[in-house]
């Protein structure tokens, strides 16, 4: 019987989107059970719509700046990693999760490795490479059980 | 005068510029300490509504992207490389909003005091001021506590 301590309640990975340089969702996996459901239509909405108010923020920004790395809120904490090729990497989690950034780029690691350079795999449109989502799984599940064993500072 | 020229050092690294909307986001107030770049100098009213405009949709998405829960998902903070924006909706749908340093941490519940505080002591309940939820505020004295409470936050003073 599987038993989620309460520790492992507050510090979960909720949802990864992947959306390419035009603003399109190519990927998106729940990774835990608590995320929100989302139909596909939403996600997409969703992709685009975080795609074009990323990019507002460096015209509304008082200082040059990048886009939004991260946003926080009471009961969720989203951290974009954008790659110099436009391609961005959204993680959602709820608060307090540590290991976000190492998640983020382990999963631009897996993409340049199973998905850019699969012969099969044409850029900018929707991922299904198995391997990718194999080695996602596999790095998911490795830095979920990392949570709560490493002390907060 | 020494007290001053702190208070200009820190300005330049810490604080950038605050807002005010009102709920239909009309911009209330604006105050700017220092900003190195403005993309939209030539149209400020256009400026403000794209601010205004980002956090709906952000606010939007938010709502979209929380696990099912009993709270509701209130927007504090969004970070980029080089500043942090600040955020904080009252319940009235008053919106506050603080660009800084990004080393600053989360001035959530500070712009709570700055609403709840302030902004009701100095604006809604001050009796020599009228206050109409359509126009910009004309309250010297409410700009006066609150960039003495912004410029002497321990966040700030600390840096």
């Amino acid at each position: 019987m599987i038993h989620l301590s309460k520790i492992e309640i507050n510090n979960m990975f909720l949802q990864l989107f992947i959306i390419n340089r035009s603003g399109g969702l190519v990927f998106t996996k729940n990774l835990s059970s608590l995320s929100p459901t989302l139909s596909t239509n939403d996600c997409l909405r969703l992709g685009s719509t975080f795609h074009g108010l990323h990019a507002i923020a460096t015209q509304i920004a008082p200082i040059v700046s990048s886009g939004i790395e991260k946003m926080e809120t009471d009961t969720f904490v989203l951290q974009c990693l954008q790659t110099l090729t436009g391609v961005k990497f959204v993680i959602t989690a709820t608060p307090g999760t540590t290991e976000i950034n190492e998640l983020l780029h382990a999963i631009y690691e897996i993409y340049a490795d199973y998905v850019l350079k699969n012969p099969f795999y044409e850029i900018e449109m929707p991922i299904r490479c198995d391997l990718f989502t194999k080695h996602l799984d596999r790095i998911v599940m490795k830095l979920s059980s990392v949570q709560g064993r490493r002390k907060q500072p | 005068p020494n007290q001053r020229q702190l208070s200009n050092k820190v300005l330049d690294r810490m604080l950038f510029n605050f807002y005010i909307y009102n709920r239909k986001g009309k911009c209330l107030l604006y105050r700017e300490w220092n900003r190195p770049l403005n993309t939209l100098s030539d149209d400020p009213e256009e400026e403000r509504k794209l601010v205004f405009g980002m956090l709906f949709s952000l606010k939007d998405l938010a709502s979209k992207l929380s696990p099912p829960s009993q709270s509701k998902e209130n927007l504090h903070t969004i970070k980029t490389n080089t500043f942090t924006l600040h955020h904080f909706e009252s319940i009235s749908g008053l919106v506050f909003v603080l660009n800084t340093d990004p080393d600053i941490p989360n001035l959530n519940q500070n712009l709570q005091h700055v609403y709840s505080n302030i902004f009701v002591d100095y604006i809604a309940r001050n009796p020599y001021y009228q206050y109409k939820i359509d126009e910009p505020l004309k309250c010297p004295i409410f700009i006066a506590r609150l960039e003495e409470y912004l410029f002497n936050l321990p966040s700030i003073k600390k840096h």
